[in-house]
């Protein structure tokens, strides 16, 4: 029994090695080892990230929280004096019933 | 007019021409060598830090008194401390984060420093839970989860010397050079001006609160 050549097996064959070459030659040119020190100030800008953001957030953050709690705090304040002084009042303006 | 009416304003106004100035002052300051401009989180991070220690202190200190001398003073500042020791609690562990990311690569690392900060500030959220749904009784419950809270500190401080963490030592602080020292020192103090405020004005609503509530169960008997 003889096998017949199928053609397609060959061009997948020869197609597999050409797309393999490829492949290493565009990894070869894409990611270079790194050799050598890069110094941080000398790095590309997409790959650092930018700490003034951060910066600026934590401020933010804490002017922010620090603000609204004072603000918070001196509702509360308002809002148990505003009861005391209703309750001197009613308090006052009521008859003794009991003595 | 009481002392404490008077002090607040003036602790306020300090602290407020404080954070208003650190800014420019933070600008002229040097920048760190290896993280550049993110390290100035840090003129606020750690005043922030070492005013949720100093009231977890007070907060501890207060609740011992309460304790011993069932004094209803001590009751209203360990009441005022705790949740003091929340807000600055909070700024520490929003603000580390922020400095991480760019620091570290990461937002969040569960090493022993930001971890135990983490259980400290969730044991003042504790006291503050117990407080105010806990029911009548819960205050010496609530004192001696707080004496915890305070038990805590020395722990925090030094957990970075203790283990191997990512945080910076202690002995950052004492390495500082004079044109960062300076910018630190001036932050500090605003926190600590601004805490003092805060604290004498939330004693005072403690103090008026209870007075509210003994005024309403005078008139109920």
């Amino acid at each position: 029994m003889t096998v017949r050549p199928r053609p397609w097996r060959k061009a997948l064959f020869v197609g597999a090695i050409v797309v393999g070459i490829a492949a290493s030659r565009a990894l070869m040119w894409a990611d270079p080892v790194q050799d050598k020190f890069v110094p941080i100030d000398q790095l590309p800008a997409q790959d650092t990230l930018p700490g003034g953001p951060l910066l600026y957030a934590a401020y933010a953050f804490v002017w922010g929280a620090l603000v609204t709690y004072l603000f918070v705090l001196w509702r509360r304040i308002g809002r148990v004096e505003r009861e005391l002084t209703m309750l001197a009042h009613t308090t006052r303006d009521q008859p003794e019933t009991r003595r | 007019m009481r002392m404490t009416d008077r002090l607040v304003p003036v602790l306020i106004a300090i602290a407020l021409v404080m954070f208003v100035r650190a800014p420019f002052l933070l600008a002229t300051a040097p920048y760190e060598a290896s993280m550049g401009v993110v390290s100035k989180i840090f003129y606020f991070h750690v005043p922030a830090a070492m005013t949720m220690f100093v009231t977890a202190f007070v907060c501890g200190i207060a609740s011992v008194v309460y304790v011993i001398r069932r004094s209803r003073l001590a009751d209203h500042v360990a009441v005022a401390a705790a949740e003091l020791a929340v807000l600055f609690g909070l700024i520490v562990l929003v603000t580390g984060p922020l400095w991480a990311r760019k620091a570290w690569g990461v937002w969040w690392q569960w090493d022993a420093r930001l971890t135990m900060t983490l259980v400290m500030w969730m044991v003042f959220v504790a006291y503050l839970l117990l407080r105010r749904f806990g029911g009548p009784g819960s205050e010496m419950l609530a004192a001696v989860v707080s004496v915890f809270g305070m038990a805590l500190v020395p722990f925090v401080y030094w957990s970075v010397n203790l283990w191997r963490t990512m945080h910076p030592t202690t002995n950052v602080l004492p390495s500082l050079p004079g044109s960062m020292l300076r910018p630190f020192l001036w932050c500090l103090t605003a926190f600590l001006c601004f805490y003092a405020a805060l604290l004498l004005t939330r004693v005072r609503l403690e103090a008026s609160r209870a007075a509210l509530d003994d005024a309403f169960a005078a008139r109920e008997e």
